[in-house]
């Protein structure tokens, strides 16, 4: 199980870097299952439905409906939304 | 203090009734989208602390989301409690965009944010869209109406 989310990480970056080259971003986090985060200014004006409508568009066409349950959820964010998820991220985590 | 599942699950339920409260006396919109948040991560954490009662993930929705399992779901299962494959797709994609939603707008630092700041902050986050009236109140509808489906989605999930 571990091979195959290791082999779908590895497409799934391929395919996302496809279709969004750079200056456009993608990181991955294996765990658990496989979440993405890709930022783009595509996403400038688009609201959460046509964001999630455009990346599973992507992804079907890519991946085995099998192969797709491995991968949690990919988000689409612009790179200002992206900077703020940053700033939050880097602060020191606060206590449960 | 401990909070075993349920107890997660129970204030998700109380903080999105007590988030809508604040958007409805009309001058807590700062209070209410902190509160929202907080609604959705007690749900997460819910759905998280049935698998697993360790909590790395902090404040991080995204990670939360992902370790609650909540996309996880055995589709035969819902298929078995009479939904289409259509509807099964829905579903999935309309938690998929109401984390979208709360995932690009929400921290938990909101919590020290007045409401001039936490509009202003929004107005730059969100692109200055055009919006009628007070931008703070329509993003607070906004994160609110996200927030709301995700609960009330969960609680389907966590009945089933």
């Amino acid at each position: 199980m571990a091979a195959l989310k290791s082999k779908i990480a590895r497409t799934l970056k391929t395919v996302l870097s496809e279709e969004f080259p750079p200056p456009d971003r993608i990181r991955l986090i294996v765990e658990g299952g496989i979440i993405g985060m890709v930022t783009s200014s595509r996403f400038q004006g688009l609201d959460s439905l046509d964001r999630v409508d455009l990346i599973q568009k992507i992804l079907n066409k890519s991946f085995t409906p099998l192969e797709r349950q491995q991968i949690q959820i990919v988000v689409g964010v612009t790179p200002d939304e992206a900077t703020f998820y940053g700033a939050v991220q880097a602060r020191r985590p606060s206590k449960n | 203090m401990d909070f075993p599942p349920e107890h997660y699950f129970e204030t998700s339920l109380e903080r999105i009734r007590q988030a809508w409260y604040l958007y409805s006396e009309g001058r807590s919109y700062a209070l209410s989208i902190y509160t929202a948040g907080v609604a959705v991560e007690c749900l997460l954490r819910a759905f998280k602390s049935r698998r697993n009662q360790t909590f790395d993930e902090r404040h991080d929705l995204l990670k939360l989301f992902v370790a609650s399992g909540l996309l996880n779901i055995d589709r035969a299962l819902l298929s078995r409690r009479g939904m289409s494959d259509a509807q099964i797709d829905r579903h999935l994609k309309t938690i998929d965009a109401a984390i979208h939603d709360i995932f690009r707008i929400w921290a938990n630092r909101y919590r020290y944010a007045s409401e001039d700041r936490l509009r202003s902050h929004l107005k730059r986050l969100t692109g200055y869209q055009r919006i009628r009236g007070d931008y703070l109140k329509e993003q607070n509808r906004r994160v609110l109406d996200a927030a709301q489906i995700l609960i009330d989605l969960g609680t389907f999930q966590w009945r089933l």
